[in-house]
């Protein structure tokens, strides 16, 4: 009961201190920039003549799920444990009687709350910015808690990727803007079966089952893609947390 | 001991050296970024995939001439319009300016530079210099040469309408890479981590373009907030072909000018900061 | 046995072709225990060894008998204070400090006073709410040593605490290190490229070199190495001659040469405290006019040069 005890005490030091680096850093101001873009790009297109639920989504979808969520994840998930790596301050934790495996979870969690909030602050004053000058009614907030449910569910799923990726790579940064940009952004769309290599896919799969205004060629069913992305998940925080209790830092 | 005074007089004479120093930075940079396996690569896929390519079917299409539809046209054959061309060009320009500066600002270096008879302008022209001597391998030197191989493989006699669109490809080839040298190395002197310069020059772009797209739904002059079709713009003002009767060529020239002189002139305000030891 | 709190057989770490530590082997037992060597011998592939940085490559290594390799638990009985600078600038030293005692399992009041206790210890109490970028390099060091005892380890690994310190800073760390150990009880084991600092701490040193440990035991003993092998000292003056002369008369005096203009000459001794003794009779009896005069074999590279060829 103690060992537990002590165990949730050293998590929860872990999860305080990478919570507050993230969200009260200067990068910070990345997030700020972004918040500041979709509300300036949401809101002009708000007062234009268009149609409320169709543009509404169009630019939800593609301002704050598709695009900017994957890459705030990468913009994060690559420097947890890289710049704790990088400037050996990851030295404090590998010093520490707390399991390493514990540890990369206790990032994790850290990494997958700050995301949350953020992109939920993002997504929601998006919506705002545009649904408060067309009216917001059922059909808008349908729209909108869709799109909260699907931020949340990929923050969660990238996350655990570019946490991985960190501990992977020396430079995770290049390798997250290719996943992003080339894989998720040009080969995740392409028809067939090798979009089922992408994340985008199954968020994609599970929002065009929940709102019409999202349509996606060949989109799998709701069940499997959420299985894919859990299942995803597990694996990549197990992979990642073996590769992270083995790791050497020279 | 009286005092001994120490007669000032105020030097007359001309600097000397000066050129070389600004040529050492031009020339320490060209070779560093050479040395970097990640520039080498972007290079030799890029200049494969977005120029050998393009100069080889060019050659092998059967053609008159040089026109200026073979180099901005909407066609498959256009050669600068090309979305390959655009993504290399601004990973290269990612790579080369991210540290331009950034790495400066981290290893306080600016004592080394400005220490020694150089000044802000002078820095800025070194290290300017040095990314355009690296990016106008992409964007200058293989617009030429296609344009030569054009010319030398046409079946026309008339030479002159070719040429002229040679010299037109002189001026997009230098527009092109002060478009992109200028733009990142603004970036670079704006935060002292260059992975971050790095995303930033990626990412804006590509900002940039989605926002752009979304609004140019509303307005057409929308599409300028991109700086990719703002240089596409440019390339047909350049080349004299018609814009759309929906945009506005003054606004073309007057964000032409923002995105190459606005850049200039806060890295020129970063830097002189560090001159003045702020 | 038990007395043991650092063991290592046949330890070795190459980083590529780099070799970090080779067939390393030593002993460390309780007390204060300098770890010596020149910059690149291997002190700190040693000590991340020891806290379960890196991984052996071959042999062992044991810390209070248990192996540090994937063992987090026993990294409650060990206390680390790199030579690297792993402070974030932006956390003030308090929140360092909180990190630090809630990684090892304190919390609320007990981590409260702990902060308080360890600070008060290092010196720092006044400066915890400034933020660590602020602090001035003895600062750093400073919280750096209130981070690794916070948790009341029973092993301190120091690695090279004193360096980039000033000498005020030298001297407060080092009765700090003392304190420490006398007052405190911990077992440390202070690493340093400088013989005199270790010297002031500990009577007890290893000797280590191109990743090897090649002597260790007591000061004394070490000093006793360097006095028994043969002493170049350089003598620079006019009427060196002379003084060349009566040098080969005394019995320590291996042998004596001219070097460039014969205004300089190299006297290889075999008893350098004798000569020492005597030379400022000898130069005051021929009245010469020494310009310089100095050893080139009393520094710790000396030392592993004569330890390496044996």
């Amino acid at each position: 009961m103690f060992e537990i005890s002590d165990l949730i005490t050293k998590i929860l030091a872990l999860i305080r201190y990478s919570t507050r680096k993230i969200l009260f850093k200067k990068r910070i101001i990345i997030a700020f920039l972004i918040l500041f873009t979709v509300i300036a790009v949401m809101g002009y297109a708000g007062a234009q003549d268009t149609d409320r639920l169709t543009t509404g989504s169009d630019l939800l979808g593609v301002l704050a799920v598709w695009f900017f969520m994957p890459v705030i994840s990468m913009i994060y998930g690559c420097s947890v444990i890289r710049d704790e790596i990088d400037d050996k301050s990851i030295t404090q934790i590998i010093t520490s009687p707390i399991n390493r495996i514990f540890a990369y979870f206790s990032y994790y969690i850290s990494l997958a709350i700050s995301l949350c909030l953020i992109n939920f602050v993002i997504t929601s004053l998006g919506f705002i910015s545009f649904f408060a000058q067309k009216g917001i009614d059922g059909e808008a907030i349908n729209i909108y808690t869709t799109f909260i449910g699907l931020v949340i569910l990929g923050v969660f799923v990238y996350s655990a990727l570019f946490l991985l990726i960190s501990v992977v790579f020396k430079r995770p940064i290049y390798f997250g803007l290719f996943f992003v940009f080339i894989w998720e952004g040009f080969i995740g769309t392409i028809p067939g079966s090798i979009q089922k290599f992408s994340i985008n896919f199954y968020l994609r799969s599970i929002g065009s089952k929940q709102l019409e205004y999202i349509t996606l060629n060949q989109a799998t069913d709701v069940n499997i893609s959420l299985i894919i992305l859990f299942g995803s998940i597990i694996l990549l925080l197990i992979f990642g947390s073996l590769l992270f209790k083995t790791k050497e830092f020279a | 001991m009286a005092i001994d005074r120490i007669k000032y007089r105020s030097w007359k004479g001309e600097k000397s050296s000066h050129f070389h120093r600004v040529y050492t930075i031009v020339n320490n940079i060209f070779l560093q970024k050479m040395k970097s396996k990640g520039i080498l690569i972007i290079l030799i896929i890029g200049l494969f995939l977005a120029h050998a390519f393009p100069i080889i079917f060019g050659a092998l299409i059967p053609h008159e001439e040089l026109t200026a539809e073979m180099m901005v046209g909407t066609n498959f054959i256009s050669y600068l319009k090309n979305g390959l061309l655009i993504i290399f060009t601004i990973l290269l320009v990612s790579l080369v300016c991210s540290d331009l500066i950034s790495q400066d600002l981290k290893d306080k270096s600016f004592v080394l530079y400005f220490s020694r008879p150089i000044k802000t302008f002078d820095y800025l022209a070194g290290k300017i210099g040095g990314a355009i001597s690296i990016i106008s391998i992409f964007t200058f030197f293989p617009f030429i040469i296609y344009c030569l191989v054009i010319i030398g493989t046409q079946t026309g006699d008339d030479y002159s309408g070719s040429i002229s669109i040679l010299g037109k490809t002189i001026i997009v080839g230098i527009l092109t890479t002060i478009f992109f040298v200028s733009y990142g190395t603004m970036i670079s002197s704006l935060t002292k981590k260059k992975t971050y310069a790095g995303i930033g020059i990626f990412m804006s772009f590509f900002v940039l373009i989605i926002i752009g797209d979304i609004f140019t739904t509303f307005d057409q002059n929308w599409s300028l907030i991109s700086p990719i079709n703002l240089l596409f713009y440019s390339y047909d003002i350049i080349y004299g072909i018609e814009l759309s009767s929906n945009l506005n060529s003054n606004i073309i020239g007057v964000l032409l000018f923002c995105i190459i002189f606005l850049p200039l002139v806060i890295t020129f305000i970063q830097v002189y900061k560090k001159e003045v030891g702020k | 046995m038990n007395d043991i709190r650092i063991k290592t057989v046949d330890l070795s770490k190459w980083y590529g072709k780099i070799i970090g530590l080779n067939a390393f082997k030593l002993e460390i037992s309780s007390g204060i225990t300098g770890l010596v060597g020149p910059n690149g011998s291997g002190k700190s592939t040693f000590f991340k060894l020891a806290i379960g940085c890196l991984k052996p490559k071959t042999g062992k290594i044991l810390i209070l008998g248990k192996n540090p390799w994937m063992n987090q638990k026993l990294m409650s009985d060990i206390g680390f204070c790199p030579d690297y600078d792993n402070l974030s600038d932006e956390t003030t030293g308090r929140e360092f400090l909180e990190l630090v005692g809630g990684l090892h399992g304190l919390k609320k009041i007990s981590l409260r006073n702990r902060i308080n206790e360890v600070s008060e210890i290092v010196g720092m109490k006044k400066e915890l709410y400034r933020k660590i970028g602020g602090y001035s390099k003895g600062m750093r060091q400073r919280i750096k040593i209130a981070g690794s005892i916070i948790h009341n380890p029973k092993l301190l690994l120091l690695d090279e605490p004193l360096s980039g310190a000033d000498p005020n800073v030298r001297k407060s760390l080092i009765n700090l290190i003392k304190y420490l150990n006398e007052d405190l009880g911990h077992d440390i084991v202070v690493s340093s490229h400088v013989l005199y600092e270790i010297e002031r701490m500990t009577s007890k040193i290893a000797l280590i070199y191109k990743g090897r440990a090649i002597a260790s035991g007591e000061i004394s003993d070490i000093r006793n190495l360097i006095d028994e092998h043969p002493h170049n000292i350089i003598i620079v003056g006019s009427k060196i001659e002379e003084l060349a002369k009566k040098l080969l008369e005394k019995k320590y005096t291996i042998s004596v040469g001219f070097i460039d203009d014969r205004k300089k000459i190299k006297v290889q001794v075999s008893k350098p405290d004798e000569f020492f003794d005597n030379i400022a009779e000898l130069i005051k009896e021929l009245n010469c006019k020494i310009e310089q005069m100095y050893s080139l074999d009393d520094n710790l590279e000396a030392v592993f040069n004569y330890l390496v060829e044996r």
